[in-house]
């Protein structure tokens, strides 16, 4: 299942009175159900704050404007059909990579029976079979994010909000993780809005890439991303999927595109 | 290895200072007998004095008291540091019996209990229930709100968090705090068994020191040292095994 978001004209504010902080002003978002948009901004502009919105992680109050919907319904009224990775923590460390998903597949419409097979392909779609059994804390920084990945997509969300969840990585390493979720993507193919400070990684996930300025935040740029995509186009499953991300990278659009998004953040 | 001896060693170091000083002591049987004479006490507390009873009858009140402080304090620790209601109406109260004297408590005690177990174990409870809060609700308020709201987004009610993520999250901790309670629950014993008491280590410890039996006194004091670092031993064993994700 994959869902339509609306987010218009939110502005959102931290505090009373005079000490009050406005840490929004008048952003609105839309994507397509299906449609990946990327956030990108310096640290402490506010982008990590429309996501939590998103997620009904902050509510508007009645001091603050605007409106949040996923396809069609209040976000605060989705709990359970948004699927969230955290730059850490987005796991259970006390439970094993297996109970980890069977605990986020709780509550969904599967047979109890058929839950731990359902797990254990999930596991699998992120490499990780071997460590079914393995606590979070004995994996490595990039198979946590992959089981943390697997958790957020179990129960098929409507919306997966992703907050800088490659950030805590080395560069090889998330290079590699990036190819992973898109995969996932591919697999999903769910709505997702990705928050993140890698212009790259924006713009390789992000069919969109939205920039943020700094407090009160709004958008400032938008660039189109889907040039030179062939996996958004049709060429799926004909070149592994490593071999066109290269091509990307390598492609003078996405250069432009880069050097563009910096100008806009320096 | 050396590490691995310390312990052993450092015992042995304690008896060798307090040998010596038992021999270098005037009237050591009165104020330090040596450890040779302590033993000789111990044993004959055991083989004449029917000690092993006592021992029995303390393990049972510390036991008894400390698990009703455990039942008690645990889940109202657990509610203070999720519960900003309960932190309000019950963390104010609880610190202000904490630093209540136990020893204060002994007359209304035995005016509420009388002068069997009841009021050895009240007492007990009564030491340990309130450090006991304090320590499993900071422990519940550092549980990582990122795992909170990871619940949340997965569409776990309040309670629900609080059962799959608090109380798992706290567990190794609160397992340790325990520990440390048990500890303070077997201190409390010589204050619960102080008055009004016919039989435990306590016990037998205030009368040894009526009649100036130093000897039986340090025996008794050892003994329940013994029964301390064998609970606390017995307690660390199986931590491994509850909570396997904690092993480094």
């Amino acid at each position: 299942m994959t869902s339509s978001l609306g987010v218009t004209k939110v502005t959102k504010r931290f505090g009373r009175g005079e000490s009050a902080v406005e840490v929004l002003r008048d952003i609105s978002l839309d994507a397509e159900p299906g449609e990946c948009v990327s956030i990108i901004g310096p640290s402490g502009c506010g982008k990590s704050t429309l996501l939590r919105l998103i997620a009904g992680l902050e509510q508007l109050s009645s001091a603050d404007a605007g409106e949040i919907l996923v396809d069609g319904k209040p976000a605060d009224r989705m709990a359970g059909h948004i699927g969230f990775v955290f730059q850490a923590y987005s796991t259970f460390p006390w439970l094993t990579a297996k109970k980890n998903v069977l605990l986020a597949l709780a509550g969904s419409e599967l047979p109890p029976l058929h839950r731990e097979r359902v797990a254990l392909q999930h596991l699998a779609s992120v490499r990780l079979s071997e460590f079914a059994n393995t606590y979070p804390d004995r994996l490595s920084g990039g198979q946590r994010q992959r089981l943390a990945f697997a958790c957020a997509l179990a129960k098929r969300p409507a919306l997966l909000l992703l907050d800088e969840p490659l950030g805590a990585l080395d560069a090889l390493t998330r290079e590699r993780l990036q190819i992973e979720l898109l995969k996932l993507w591919l697999a999903s193919r769910s709505t997702m809005v990705l928050v993140t400070h890698d212009i790259s990684e924006a713009l390789l996930l992000g069919h969109r890439v939205l920039v943020m300025c700094n407090r009160p935040a709004s958008f400032i740029l938008e660039i189109d991303a889907r040039f030179e995509k062939p996996w958004l186009n049709g060429g799926a499953g004909k070149v592994p999927i490593e071999e066109m991300v290269r091509e990307t990278w390598k492609s003078r659009a996405f250069v432009d595109a880069e050097d563009q998004l910096r100008d806009a953040l320096s | 290895m050396m590490t691995r001896i310390a312990p052993a060693l450092s015992f042995a170091l304690f008896i060798l200072v307090w040998f010596v000083a038992g021999r270098l002591t005037p009237q050591a049987d009165v104020f330090l007998p040596a450890p040779d004479k302590v033993a000789a006490a111990l044993r004959d507390l055991f083989v004449e004095q029917d000690f092993a009873n006592d021992v029995v009858q303390s393990i049972y009140r510390v036991m008894l008291g400390f698990a009703l402080a455990m039942v008690v304090g645990y889940p109202l620790g657990i509610a203070i540091g999720v519960s900003k209601a309960w932190e309000g109406w019950v963390q104010p109260l609880n610190e202000f019996a904490r630093y209540l004297p136990v020893a204060a408590l002994i007359p209304l005690v035995i005016v509420w209990a009388g002068i069997g177990d009841l009021q050895k174990i009240l007492i007990i409870f009564l030491g340990t229930v309130f450090q006991i809060v304090p320590m499993v609700s900071d422990t519940a308020k550092r549980v990582p709100n990122t795992l909170l709201e990871l619940g949340q987004m997965m569409g776990f009610s309040r309670w629900r968090r609080v059962i799959k993520i608090v109380i798992p999250a706290t567990a190794p901790e609160v397992y340790d705090h325990a520990r440390i309670a048990l500890g303070w629950a077997w201190s409390y014993l010589i204050v619960a068994e102080l008055v009004a008491a016919n039989t435990g280590i306590g016990h037998v410890i205030i009368q040894a020191q009526r009649f100036i039996q130093t000897a039986d006194v340090m025996a008794g004091i050892i003994t329940i040292g013994v029964i301390g670092l064998a609970f606390d031993t017995i307690f660390r064993m199986p931590k491994r095994a509850f909570f396997p994700w904690t092993r480094s």
